[in-house]
C-alpha cells in the first residue's frame, strides 16, 4: 500500500519535471560539463537571492 | 556548572554526543564505542549519557541540545535531487522517502522523544545547526588560533559538499560554498566502491593503497569525472556518478570509463586499483590545493584549519602542509560527521560565553588531545578483570618502565590508559603498540593482530622534541593528521609497487610506507603525559623514541572502550602483553578464555 502511495506520488509530484529531463536531447548522450561554468562557488549573498 | 550545552550527530552515520560547558570541551564519545557497531548511525544515547553522566549534569541542567544539522534543508535537497535524477531515481525514492516523511524531515522531534526516554521527566531547548556551520566551528573554535580561514570538505551536508569560512575570535562567517551534487568526497568515495572497499568506511584504505600505484588515470579523471577551475572550485561531470540515483556511487557508465568492472569484496587487489588509487589521490590533492588557495585569497588570513571527511586525507594535508601556502596548519581530530557534534555544541557555547577560554592557555588548543572518552580508575579496573579470572601483576607507578621493558623484547603490547580518544584515531590511549625496528612488525600485526590486508600502513607515535631526526615534519601532528616523509639518511632501497610491501624500507621499517611516508604523531607532555612517558622510557631503553601505534580493535570492529573490550581483543589476538591501567598481563599466563561469542571473526562485519 505504501509503496503505491509513493508510486504514485512519484509519479504526480514528478512527472513534469524528470519528463522534460527526458525529452531533453542531453539526456541522451554523455554529457560534457566541462567548463560550462567558470566558477562553481556560491557566497551566502547570491543564495539569499535566489 | 556554568552554561551547558550538549551536541549530538546521528541517523547518517558515526553518531556521537559532546558536551561542552562556558567554552570548553568537558566530554565527548562516538555511539560506536558503546553498541560495538562500526560507524552506527543511530540515536548516541549511550554517549549523551557518558557526557552529562561525567560532569553530573541532568538533561534540564543544559542551557540547549544542538542537532548538527537542518533537517529542511536536507529534505529540501533529498527532494530536488529526486525531482533532477528522473526515472532512474524510482526505486531509491520509494525506499527512502516514507523515512523522510514520517521522521527524518522533523528530526528534533525524534531527538526530543529519544531524550525524553533516556531522561524522564526532564527537558531542554532543543534546537539545530547547519552541518557545515558544525564542521567549521569544531575546526575553528577549539583550534589555538585567534583568525584563520576554515575549509571544510566532506561528501555532503544539507546542499554543501565544501565551504571557506572566515573565523575571527567568536565570530565565523561564511565566505563561499559549493553546492551537492558537486562533491569531493564523493569522487573519493566512487573510486572506494569502485575499488571494492566500503563506502564511508573504506577511503583512509583506498589513500593506503595509493602509494603502490602510479596515476596513470589521472587525466582522465581531470578529463572526464572533474573540472578543477581556475578559482580553485571544482565540478563533477555527474554523468558517470550513480549517487544522485540510488545507494550505489558508480555504475555502468563508470565502469566503461576505466574499462573494468567494480572489484568485488573477495577478488585480489592488482596493479590496476593501485594505480586508480594514485589516480584519485593525486586529484584529490590537487584539488585541496586548490580549495585552501582560494580559502586563503578570499580570507586573506595565514592560519587554516579544516574540518570534514576529506580532512581525514592526512596524504592531502601532507601536500599541503609542505607547500608552506598557510604558516599553519590545524586539523579537528574528529574531521568527520562525529566531530559535527563537538561544532555544534562549541558553536553554541562559544556564542554564549563570547570567548574561548583555551586561547589564554598560551600554544594549546581546546581538545585536551582529543582524549575525551570514558575512562577506569584502577580499583575499578581490576574488579573487571578479576571476573574474566584474568592474572595480572599490580605495577603501580612502574607500569611505563614494565611495560617499555616488554616492547623492547620485542611483544606486541595493548595500551589501555586513562580517557578514551574521540575521534578515528587512537592516540596513545587505547592502542596497540610494537617496536618500529623490527622488521616484521608490520606484517605481524597485520595478519596476527589486526587480521586485515598485508599493504596496511601503521603510524608511528614519536616523542615531538627527536621528530625531526626522524621525520621530515613542517609543524607538530598531534593528531595523526599530517603524513611526512622519513629523513633520506633512514631510508633503503626498494623496487616499489605491490611486491615490495615486504621490503625493509628504512631503519624504522614498520612505520614507513612504500613511498618513504609516515602518518606521523608527535606526543608532548602535555597532550599526552602517560604516553609520552612510555615513549621516553622506551627510547632511554633502546634508543628509539619511536613506537608502532595503531588503534586497539580488529579490523571491522571499533576501538575498545571498556576494560573488557580490552582483555578480550588481546585474548582474541596474537597480542603478547596487555598494560591496563597499572596492570600488565601476559599472554602465557591467561587461563583459557572462553569468548562469548564462538564465531566472534564472522560476527564482525569487515570494513
Amino acid at each position: 500500500m505504501q509503496t503505491m502511495k509513493y508510486s504514485a506520488r512519484f509519479v504526480v509530484g514528478y512527472l513534469p519535471p524528470w519528463l522534460l529531463a527526458v525529452l531533453h536531447p542531453s539526456s541522451w548522450r554523455r554529457r560534457d560539463m566541462r567548463r560550462r561554468r567558470s566558477s562553481m562557488w556560491t557566497t551566502p549573498a547570491r543564495r539569499t537571492e535566489k | 556548572m556554568g552554561n551547558a550545552y550538549l551536541g549530538i550527530a546521528s541517523f547518517y552515520h558515526d553518531s556521537a554526543a559532546t558536551l561542552v560547558v562556558d567554552g570548553v570541551v568537558r566530554a565527548a564519545a562516538q555511539e560506536e564505542r558503546f553498541t560495538r557497531r562500526r560507524h552506527d548511525p543511530s540515536f548516541p544515547k549511550n554517549a549523551v549519557a557518558y557526557c552529562l553522566s561525567s560532569a553530573g549534569l541532568k538533561l534540564g541542567d543544559l542551557e540547549a541540545v544542538v542537532y548538527y544539522e537542518d533537517p529542511e534543508l536536507k529534505y529540501d535537497r533529498v527532494r530536488s535531487n529526486f525531482r533532477s535524477a528522473g526515472p532512474r531515481a524510482f526505486k531509491a525514492f520509494v525506499n527512502a522517502m516514507p523515512e523522510w516523511d514520517s521522521w527524518k524531515r522533523n528530526v528534533l522531534a525524534t531527538v526530543r522523544h529519544e531524550l525524553s526516554e533516556l531522561f524522564p521527566g526532564q527537558s531542554c531547548e532543543i534546537r539545530h545547526s547547519t552541518h557545515h556551520r558544525s564542521h567549521a566551528a569544531s575546526a575553528f573554535f577549539p583550534s589555538p588560533y585567534e583568525k584563520a580561514a576554515v575549509l571544510t570538505i566532506d561528501g555532503v551536508g544539507e546542499w554543501e559538499t565544501t565551504s571557506i569560512w572566515r573565523g575571527d575570535g567568536t565570530a565565523l562567517e561564511q565566505i563561499a560554498a559549493i553546492h551537492y551534487p558537486h562533491s569531493l568526497g564523493f569522487l573519493y568515495s566512487a573510486f572506494t566502491q569502485y575499488c571494492g572497499f566500503k563506502v564511508d568506511s573504506g577511503e583512509y584504505k583506498l589513500m593506503g593503497l595509493a602509494p603502490y600505484g602510479r596515476p596513470r588515470y589521472a587525466d582522465l579523471v581531470r578529463d572526464e569525472l572533474i573540472d578543477l577551475k581556475v578559482d580553485g572550485s571544482f565540478e563533477l561531470n555527474t554523468w558517470y556518478f550513480d549517487y544522485q540515483h540510488g545507494q550505489r556511487m558508480v555504475g555502468r557508465t563508470f565502469e566503461r570509463l576505466f574499462g573494468r568492472r567494480c572489484r568485488t569484496e573477495s577478488e585480489d587487489i592488482e596493479q590496476f586499483h593501485c594505480d586508480m588509487a594514485a589516480s584519485v589521490q593525486q586529484v584529490t590533492e590537487e584539488a585541496v590545493l586548490g580549495l585552501a588557495r582560494h580559502a586563503q585569497e578570499v580570507t586573506g588570513l595565514d592560519h587554516l584549519v579544516m574540518a570534514g571527511g576529506v580532512a581525514l586525507n592526512c596524504v592531502a594535508n601532507g601536500v599541503l602542509d609542505r607547500t608552506e601556502m598557510f604558516r599553519e596548519l590545524w586539523i579537528q581530530p574528529a574531521a568527520g560527521d562525529a566531530g559535527c557534534s563537538l561544532g555544534a555544541a562549541m558553536d553554541a557555547s562559544v556564542r554564549d560565553m563570547g570567548k574561548r577560554p583555551h586561547l589564554f592557555t598560551a600554544g594549546n588548543d581546546g581538545m585536551h588531545g582529543s582524549l575525551l572518552g570514558p575512562e577506569y580508575a584502577p580499583e575499578e579496573i581490576r574488579r573487571r578483570l578479576d571476573a574474566f579470572g584474568a592474572v595480572y601483576e599490580d605495577h603501580g607507578e612502574d607500569v611505563w618502565e614494565a611495560t617499555a621493558a616488554r616492547l623492547a623484547e620485542g611483544d606486541v603490547v595493548g595500551w589501555f590508559q586513562d580517557r578514551m580518544e574521540f575521534g578515528p584515531r587512537a592516540l596513545g590511549n587505547r592502542s596497540i603498540l610494537g617496536d618500529p625496528r623490527d622488521t616484521a612488525m608490520q606484517r605481524t600485526m597485520n595478519l596476527k593482530i589486526k587480521y586485515r590486508e598485508s599493504f596496511r600502513p601503521f603510524a608511528p607515535a614519536v616523542l615531538d622534541e627527536y621528530a625531526d631526526e626522524f621525520f621530515l615534519r613542517r609543524s607538530p601532528s598531534p593528531y595523526m593528521l599530517v603524513v611526512s616523509d622519513v629523513v633520506p639518511h633512514l631510508r633503503r632501497e626498494t623496487a616499489g609497487g605491490l611486491g615490495s610491501i615486504n621490503d625493509v624500507r628504512s631503519t624504522v621499517p614498520a612505520v614507513t610506507h612504500v613511498d618513504y611516508s609516515a602518518r606521523v604523531q608527535t606526543v608532548t607532555s602535555t597532550s599526552n603525559p602517560s604516553f609520552h612517558k612510555l615513549l621516553s622510557r622506551f627510547a632511554a631503553r633502546t634508543g628509539c623514541p619511536v613506537l608502532v601505534n595503531t588503534s586497539f580493535n580488529v579490523r571491522g570492529e571499533p576501538i575498545v572502550m571498556t576494560p573488557e573490550h580490552a582483555y578480550t581483543c588481546f585474548m582474541r589476538t596474537e597480542m603478547d602483553t596487555l598494560a591496563i591501567g597499572p596492570f600488565l598481563l601476559r599472554k602465557q599466563d591467561q587461563p583459557e578464555f572462553r569468548d562469548s561469542q564462538e564465531d566472534w571473526r564472522s560476527e564482525i562485519p569487515l570494513d
